[in-house]
């Protein structure tokens, strides 16, 4: 059995849901560094942002059973983060100036109604994020973004070799990305590392 | 500033107790927040702290059940995102016959009609047509609502002119149409001071007495309202401001969108719905409202629900007539009723003696109030 690494996001889930603590981990070690870096972005302490990745992953696994990430995992991950960050600047736990900017922004009234469109600009945000990781983490994150089947599986299943695989999965994602009204999950996964 | 707004809102969000538009918001603001300049935890802290928190959660074979902290709900205003509309009803009142009052000449307190004034910079004045409703102000020229021209207009182009004033006497009212395609409806006695086009950064206005505003949406370009006690801020919005010079209290009132109340010494926002009272000392706000008694008069009727004073203080401009107090009239009295203002005076003070508490003479351009 290859690495847990190896692994896409959604085997990685239904396995998480078993209860399998190395596919827990495998998530942790694979999305840790976005996560924490995005937080930081906004809470600008250490301490806090400890708490809020480590809370956040108490809850992954605590909540395991339940979980069905509809827009994938990273969007998933993306909402829980925020949803602390919300916490934190609700109870005062970082600067002040995001409530006065919310505030204002209250008042200016304007803002996307557009569910899906507010989810594709989630996914613009990280994968801004992504690109702007460090080298070394980005090639490891790339590396064990694999799709849904990885090249290999999908070559044995279909005889034939895994370049051809590759070359029609590229060309697929060429077409679904210009579709960007398709649902975020096939957009996400489809992906590939070398686009980026 | 007040962010209790926004800590309530973010409170709903975490309790999951937000409208879809609520949400809509929050994930907005999150989406576009700039976060500056952002200076990064090195690699190597990041990275020990990765395997801190790790460790702790392997740590822990058992899981354990956390205490859910519940979120206090503030009892602060809902978020009003949902829009209150000036669609009101035109109210008219068929007239009973009543017991006679005492009334000794009615005909020159005649009801007001639309009556203005319009002069610029330069000195030129036009006296509006009283046929007409509503003028548009597009740049240099000025035209009726209809497309009819403006006598004497040309005066009016020569020259280098930037600024002109909408003038309504006690007894007028008129509407007009900025350059920005703003809506104003002036009440009577009321100046609207303006720019023929709006140029630069912000599009400010002046007003004395008292107008209704629908500003056009330009969100780049803030539109804002002067008046002697305070200036208003807004983007696209319906709102009534009070600002008659012999009234304390500077009344807005907000009915659909957002604005900014600025006063020398505080400023506030109002979600629609809202009144702010800023006299020179402070600014209150306030939602206990009959949204509907307030712009009544631009929809065409007195609509009152208020002490005599304030009811005789708006029968003054409408009519253009001089009111006298004799002793021992109540002023704190509340009276309420509707009436439209097309009506004579005699009649709306008819439907006042009713109630058998106030009496009233008219002589000429004189109205007494008796006990």
């Amino acid at each position: 059995m290859s690495s847990y690494n190896d692994l896409s996001d959604n085997k990685l889930v239904s396995l998480l849901k078993e209860g399998n603590r190395d596919a827990f981990t495998a998530i942790y070690d694979r999305y840790f560094w976005l996560l924490h870096r995005h937080a930081y972005k906004w809470v600008r302490n250490r301490d806090e942002v400890g708490d809020i990745v480590h809370e956040l992953f108490l809850r992954l696994w605590e909540k395991r059973d339940t979980l069905s990430p509809d827009g994938g995992l990273p969007g998933y991950l993306y909402a829980s983060v925020r949803n602390k960050i919300f916490n934190q600047i609700a109870h005062n736990r970082v600067k002040s100036e995001y409530l006065t900017s919310l505030q204002d922004f209250i008042h200016r009234g304007e803002c996307i109604t557009d569910h899906p469109v507010r989810e594709k600009l989630l996914v613009e945000l990280i994968e801004r994020e992504i690109a702007s990781m460090p080298r070394r983490m980005r090639e490891i994150f790339d590396l064990s973004r694999k799709q849904l089947l990885s090249h290999r599986e999908i070559s044995r299943e279909l005889n034939i070799s895994e370049q051809t695989v590759r070359k029609h999965i590229q060309h697929a994602l060429r077409i679904l990305r210009v579709n960007l009204g398709l649902h975020f999950l096939f957009f996400f996964f489809f992906l590939p590392p070398t686009s980026l | 500033m007040n962010t209790n707004q926004a800590k309530a809102l973010l409170e709903k969000y975490l309790a999951g107790t937000c409208t879809k538009e609520e949400k809509a918001l929050l994930e907005t603001w999150y989406l576009q927040q700039q976060l500056g300049d952002f200076q990064d935890l090195d690699d190597a802290d990041r990275l020990q702290d990765m395997k801190r928190i790790r460790r702790s959660l392997q740590m822990r074979k058992t899981t354990t059940r956390r205490l859910s902290t519940g979120f206090m709900r503030k009892a602060a205003a809902v978020l009003a995102v949902a829009l209150i509309t000036g669609g009101l009803y035109v109210y008219t009142r068929k007239t009973d016959t009543l017991s006679t009052a005492a009334v000794e000449q009615a005909s020159l307190a005649v009801p007001g009609g639309n009556r203005a004034i319009l002069s610029f910079d330069n000195g030129t004045t036009i006296n509006l047509s009283t046929d007409k409703e509503g003028i548009i102000a597009k740049g240099g020229t000025v035209t009726y609502d209809d497309g009819t021209a403006l006598a004497n207009q040309s005066d009016a182009q020569a020259g280098t002119i930037r600024q002109a004033s909408l003038t309504t006497p006690a007894g007028g009212q008129y509407r007009i149409t900025l350059s920005d395609g703003t809506r104003v409806w002036l009440n009577a006695a009321t100046t609207l001071r303006y720019p023929l086009t709006f140029v630069g950064r912000e599009r400010r206005v002046e007003v004395s007495g008292e107008a209704y505003f629908e500003v056009a949406n330009n969100p780049s370009v803030p539109f804002k309202v002067s008046t002697q006690q305070q200036t208003i801020e807004v983007l696209g919005t319906h709102f009534n401001v009070s600002a008659y010079e012999d009234d304390k209290t500077t009344k807005t009132t907000l009915l659909q969108g957002s604005v900014k109340v600025n006063s020398p010494h505080r400023s506030e926002y109002l979600f629609p719905g809202q009144q702010a009272q800023v006299t020179a000392e402070s600014i209150h706000i306030t939602d206990q409202l009959d949204l509907e008694s307030i712009i009544s008069w631009k929809q065409g009727y007195f609509k009152f629900n208020e002490n005599i004073e304030g009811i005789m203080n708006k029968i003054a401009r409408w009519y253009d007539v001089d009111v006298v107090y004799q002793n021992g009239v109540d002023l704190q009295q509340t009276f309420s009723g509707k009436m439209s203002r097309s009506r004579d005076l005699a009649d709306l003070l008819k439907l006042m003696e009713i109630t058998g508490s106030v009496h009233f003479k008219i002589e000429g351009r004189r109205v007494t109030v008796m006990p």
